[in-house]
This record gives structure tokens, C-alpha cells and sequence, in this order.
């Protein structure tokens, strides 16, 4: 049985969500019900930091899919951080890289978001 | 015109070119070569326009990089003459590059054949190109081609490598998606987990799922991100007949919902369902590879799929089960537990149901005044709807046993009220009677039932048959008769349901009343059990079956 946890943090109105070990088809659920909790707390700006990830399965990427459209439709967006290459070969094998952010530290992914902000801003 | 002599490239020279092929063939990277050849050779020769084509096909040419020439741009296609290069090997310009304003080109030639040229513009100063330059830039030319052949083949393995990590990620995820579905048999969650699937390989948003489970319609099962609901109704008959996937027609009805492909789920019985889906979120076409992996998915979706099905079916026929079970105990506590001791006289039975439940039925209740009431009754039909009218027939007659009424007119009552609770069609053949041991008479009333036999001690068999017509034809079905019959010693009446007369050999021939009556009246001094043992080992002995097809009741009364 694969193991597979996601863990919690904010800063800066942004939500870091860590993912831990092996995320598949069986373990996609717990990906899900963390999605379900932001959204229904109303946070939709997200960054996936994946340092500690170590598979991640097609079905696995698919929450995302099936998740971002709704983020982003609230203002907000899903980013990803520190892949290692290995993961990061699965994201690219698929196009991931095409639609999503993807930036080597957490702290350049969290900026995303506040330069994003700005410009809205004064826009 | 022939060179002077003293035209030749300086010391100098011969290093730089030197140093730049090093650079140039040592990178495997073809943009880093393609952009410095033709900065490197337009310095040469001070020219402000350039061009490098790259070869297509025979002899069609792909523009790679391109300065200073105002309709190219690099991406155009062009054909040069068939005759190009010439096999003289004297090089002249094509004229598509000469009307372009070049005046010089040179071959990028490697080991596997011509890869391209490199076409550049007249000199700034007007002056034509001198021998020692051509001369470099054809040297420059050469070795450049070798480190583009290189870095071409280092992308194409580059490329074969990416292939084959896609190919091996697409088995990952049938892997991945067969041990999800394996996994569970909750409907729901195997749907979630085929959709992240979908999304995840693919990046699709807009998918749905049509299938038709084991003697069910149509429905969908899963849709997601389309723009109106999806009804069955939809798809035409014929798409689930199609074999292999295809591109919905942009012009059918579920182009509107955004839906490009279809592909077919089929299981070992044939066609049974769809899996369709919409475009890619990147824009790009679904390749080749990708229909079959989306093929394989959709069939390992639906044996998943049909699988949930199968088990609510077995889990819904154990449930049956069970309740058939608990039906069956409440059935036989409706029959008597014990036979009563009656003085003068021996009984004993034997019901058997071919199923669990069924329509068959007999009793023995004691009255007042030391008498006893017996029936059998045989329930049209079998299994649980029999089984519920005999259950409600047991429930009158226990009711008005002890109400002092005749016999005809409780029969006349029972006829009633089977014939307000039940569908035309429901009837209950019915014999009962009043046993009185101590003037050894029996009052009875046959509404329709086989007539049971009387086998007095000298063999003489008489048949029951006084009474009417079977219970729940007609409500009002004018009077039942009875009639009083004498018993005496050594008398044996056998009550019975046609489970008995119809059970038939092998040929078809059944054990019929003429047979009946020669193994009564064979058995006549035998004890009411064993007579019953008897009587049953030879209907066995005449099927040849140890079970019987239809529901048997037996009730023997003998006078001692």
C-alpha cells in the first residue's frame, strides 16, 4: 500500500500544501480532500512544495487538473516547488510546464503570487 | 579567373578557423552551431545578408536561420530544382536564392549525405568574395556539418529517449489505474479515479462515461466539465457497435458539448459502452500512442466498472438468500411442530418444498369435544407468492377452528376472502375434515383438491370427493357440501398434493392414480410412517431422482 500524507502551512495568505511520498490513483483522494478543505475555507492560492514527494502517477497529477480551474477562477492559482528531477520529468512528459508555474524555492513561488497581486492592483 | 598565388588564408586565419571548428563541433547543441556559423561566416565576408536551409526531403528545404532577406523568415519551406545540387560539382546559386540577393552559397555536406547549405549576400564593400574566402567559409561549412550531423543525432535519441519515457509512463498508469480499480468496488470511487486518470495522462477536462451495466439501459456514469448534462439518449445505438475509437464529426449533436473523441468500452459479451472525451487543455492533438492507451483504459474502466455491478448482484441474491431462509423457518413453524397423539388412531405426514418456500400446506388442529380438524391444501404457483397465500389461508383456519360454524359454511367464508385478497388466476385447492375418533367418522369438504383415497381393510378404495369448487375462483360460488364418511379398523386415508401423481420417469410417464392405488392398497397394513417411507422410496424408484420437481404433502391416517 502506497503512503502518501499532505501537511499544511501559510504564509503570507498563501497556502503551502506538502506533499509526502507516493501520490497514485489510490492515494489521489487524500490530495482531493485537502483541495475540498481550501476551497471550502475559501483559500485558492496554493503552492504544492514537492520536496519530500517521491512518485507522483498520472491520476495523481489529475487533481490538479481537476482543482486548478476552480483556484483560478477565484483569483487565485496552484504552483509548484522544489520537483526534483525526477518529478519534474514526469510533469514535462505530460505538458504540465505548459500550464502551470513551476519555480525552483518555495519563497519564488510564494512571490509569484504577491507580484501577481501588485500588478492587479494597479492595474 | 584563376587566383594569385598570394591570395591564400593568413597564419592567423587557419588558427580561428580552427578554434571555431573546435567550438562548433564539440557543442551538441544545434541552435548554438546553426546561429554562430552564420554569424561567424556573414563577418567573414562582411555581408549583411545570410541564410541557412536546412534539408527537408529530397529536395525540399526548410529555412533554419535567416538575416537581412525580408520574406524569410526561419520556418519557410522552399524547393529547390531537382537537378540541385549539380554532380559536377561545380556549385552555382539556385535562383530562388540568387532573386533573394545572395550571390554565394556553400554545401553543408556530412557523412550521411547533404544536410543543408549555407547561402550569404554580396560583400559591403561591392568587391567580390576573395579565393582565400570561399575557400574558409567552404572549410567552416565542412566541419560545422559534422557537429550538426552530431547534435541532429543527439536530439533525435533525445527525442526517441522522450518517446520511450512517455511509453513508459502511459504502462505506469494502466498499472497504476488497474491496482486502483482492482482495489475497491465502491462505484463512486472508482469513477474519481478513473476521471484524475483521464485529466492527469491527458490533460482532458471534459470527459464522460456511458455504460450499460448487465441487464440495465444505458446511463451516464461520469461527466465532467461539460457545458449542458449528458443523457444516454444521445448516442446513437450504432457508436456503441463501433469497434475502435474515433474523432466525434464536428458537425454530430455532441460537438456542442465539446466532445472530440470516442472511445468504445467493450467487454467478452460485446459492445457496452463510451468513453468520450474533449480536447486537450494545451491545444495539442491526442497522438497515435494516446488513442491506445486511452483504448486500454476505457477497457480497464469497464471491466472495473462491470465488476461493481456483478457484486451488488450477488451481494442483492444473498440478501434474497438470507430472507429465503428466514421465510423458509417461518413457513415450517406454520406447520404442526407435533402430530397429536389421536386414541384409535395413527397419522403422520411429510411436506416437502422444491424451494425454499412454497404453496403447499396441511395441519392437524385438535377441537372441542375430542375431535380433530385435518387439511391439505395446495396453493397454485410456487416459491414466495405461494407461500404467502398459504401462510394467510393457515392464519383463517386456525382462526375459525375453534368458532363453532359448519364446515360447508367456513369453507364458503375462506373462498371469500381468498377471493377479495388475490388476482384472478390464484387459487388453492383445499380438503378438510373433522376427524371423530370416538364415532370414528370423518366430516369433510373437498374444494377442489386431488380427492384423497380411502383404502378400506379389504382393499376397496373409495375417493373423496364431495364439496365444490376450488378456493378463490369465484367469491360467491353457491354452497359447499360435505359429506360424513364411517371409518373402520384397518381403514388408511391418504391425503395428498399433486406433487405426488405428477412426478414422472425419465419418459415422461408420470406416477399416475392407477399406481397410486396398487401401492396403497400393496401397503394398506403398514404403520401410518413407514407407509409414508414406503411410499415415498417408490415414487423414487419410478423418477429415478432423489428429489422431487414439484412441492409433495403427505397425510396418512389409519385407523387401528
Amino acid at each position: 500500500m502506497s503512503q502518501f500524507s499532505v501537511s499544511f502551512r501559510q504564509h503570507n495568505g498563501v497556502d503551502i500544501l506538502e506533499l509526502r511520498g507516493e501520490l497514485d490513483a489510490h492515494t489521489a483522494s487524500e490530495l482531493e480532500a485537502a483541495f475540498e478543505r481550501l476551497l471550502q475555507e475559501g483559500r485558492c492560492r496554493v503552492v504544492i512544495n514537492c520536496a519530500e514527494l517521491s512518485y507522483i502517477s498520472s491520476a495523481g497529477l489529475g487533481v490538479f487538473m481537476a482543482y486548478v480551474e476552480e483556484m483560478r477562477s477565484r483569483g487565485g492559482d496552484i504552483k509548484f516547488c522544489h520537483m526534483s528531477p525526477k518529478i519534474y520529468n514526469i510533469f514535462d512528459l505530460l505538458g504540465f510546464p505548459l500550464l502551470y508555474d513551476i519555480l525552483p524555492t518555495e519563497t519564488e513561488a510564494i512571490a509569484r503570487f504577491s507580484s501577481h497581486a501588485q500588478t492587479s492592483q494597479s492595474e | 579567373m584563376t587566383p594569385p598565388l598570394w591570395n591564400v588564408p593568413p597564419r592567423y586565419d587557419l588558427d580561428s578557423l580552427l578554434e571555431t571548428s573546435r567550438l562548433l563541433v564539440g557543442s551538441l547543441d544545434a541552435d548554438f552551431i546553426l546561429d554562430n556559423l552564420l554569424r561567424i561566416a556573414m563577418a567573414k565576408v562582411l555581408t549583411s545578408r545570410g541564410v541557412i536551409l536546412l534539408r527537408q526531403s529530397a529536395n525540399r528545404f526548410r529555412v533554419a536561420r535567416a538575416r537581412g532577406i525580408p520574406d524569410w523568415s526561419p520556418g519557410a519551406e522552399l524547393e529547390l530544382p531537382e537537378a540541385w545540387p549539380p554532380k559536377d560539382g561545380r556549385l552555382h546559386l539556385p535562383e530562388s536564392l540568387r532573386k533573394r540577393g545572395l550571390v554565394s552559397c556553400f554545401l553543408l555536406r556530412s557523412g550521411q549525405g547533404l544536410l543543408g547549405l549555407l547561402g550569404l549576400g554580396p560583400k559591403a564593400t561591392g568587391e567580390p568574395y576573395s579565393s582565400y574566402e570561399a575557400q574558409y567559409i567552404e572549410a567552416l561549412a565542412n566541419i560545422t556539418a559534422m557537429g550538426l550531423e552530431n547534435a541532429f543525432a543527439v536530439n533525435r535519441l533525445r527525442e526517441m529517449n522522450r518517446t520511450l519515457d512517455r511509453r513508459v509512463h502511459e504502462l505506469e498508469t494502466l498499472l497504476d489505474l488497474s491496482r486502483a480499480l482492482n482495489s475497491t468496488l465502491d462505484r463512486e470511487v472508482l469513477l474519481k479515479r478513473i476521471g484524475y486518470t483521464l485529466m492527469g495522462q491527458l490533460l482532458v477536462a471534459r470527459f464522460a462515461i456511458l455504460f450499460r451495466p448487465p441487464n440495465r439501459p444505458t446511463t451516464v456514469l461520469l461527466e465532467r466539465g461539460l457545458a449542458q448534462a449528458l443523457s444516454a439518449e444521445l448516442i446513437p445505438e450504432s457508436w456503441l457497435q463501433e469497434p475502435r475509437p474515433r474523432r466525434i464529426d464536428p458537425d454530430s449533436a455532441l460537438a456542442a458539448w465539446g466532445l472530440e473523441w470516442m472511445v468504445p468500452i467493450w467487454l467478452s459479451d460485446g459492445p457496452r459502452g463510451v468513453l468520450l472525451l474533449g480536447s486537450r487543455a494545451t491545444g495539442d492533438p491526442f497522438e497515435e500512442q494516446e488513442i491506445r492507451f486511452l483504448e486500454a483504459a476505457a477497457q480497464l474502466a469497464g471491466i472495473a466498472l462491470e465488476n461493481t455491478y456483478l457484486f451488488e448482484a450477488h451481494l442483492e441474491k444473498q440478501r434474497l438468500e438470507e430472507e429465503l431462509h428466514i421465510a423458509r423457518r417461518i413457513q415450517q413453524g406454520l406447520l404442526p411442530r407435533t402430530i397429536p397423539d389421536i386414541p384409535g388412531c395413527e397419522l403422520a405426514a411429510y411436506l416437502h418444498p422444491v424451494r425454499p418456500v412454497g404453496g403447499d400446506y396441511y395441519d392437524v388442529l385438535p377441537l372441542e369435544g375430542g375431535r380433530f380438524l385435518l387439511a391439505v391444501a395446495d396453493v397454485t404457483g410456487k416459491g414466495v407468492p405461494a407461500a404467502l397465500l398459504m401462510a394467510n389461508l393457515q392464519a383463517m383456519l386456525h382462526v375459525l377452528a375453534p368458532i363453532p360454524m359448519s364446515l360447508e359454511e367456513a369453507t364458503a367464508r375462506i373462498n371469500r376472502i381468498i377471493c377479495h385478497n388475490t388476482d384472478p388466476g390464484t387459487f388453492i385447492t383445499f380438503f378438510w375434515g373433522i376427524l371423530n375418533p370416538a364415532e370414528r367418522t370423518l366430516q369433510y369438504v373437498n374444494a377442489g383438491h386431488v380427492p384423497p383415497l380411502l383404502v378400506r381393510a379389504n382393499g376397496d378404495i373409495e375417493e373423496l370427493t364431495t364439496g365444490g369448487l376450488l378456493l378463490g375462483v369465484m367469491a360467491e360460488t353457491g354452497a359447499y357440501e360435505s359429506r360424513t364418511i364411517q371409518l373402520r379398523t384397518g381403514d388408511t386415508l391418504l391425503l395428498y398434493t399433486d406433487g405426488l401423481t405428477e412426478t414422472c420417469d425419465p419418459q415422461g410417464n408420470c406416477y399416475d392414480e392407477d399406481r397410486l392405488r396398487a401401492t396403497l392398497s400393496r401397503l394398506r397394513h403398514v404403520p401410518a410412517s413407514l407407509l409414508i417411507e414406503a411410499l415415498l422410496s417408490d415414487v423414487r424408484a419410478f423418477s429415478g431422482k432423489e428429489d422431487f420437481d414439484d412441492d409433495l404433502t403427505l397425510l396418512v391416517l389409519r385407523l387401528l
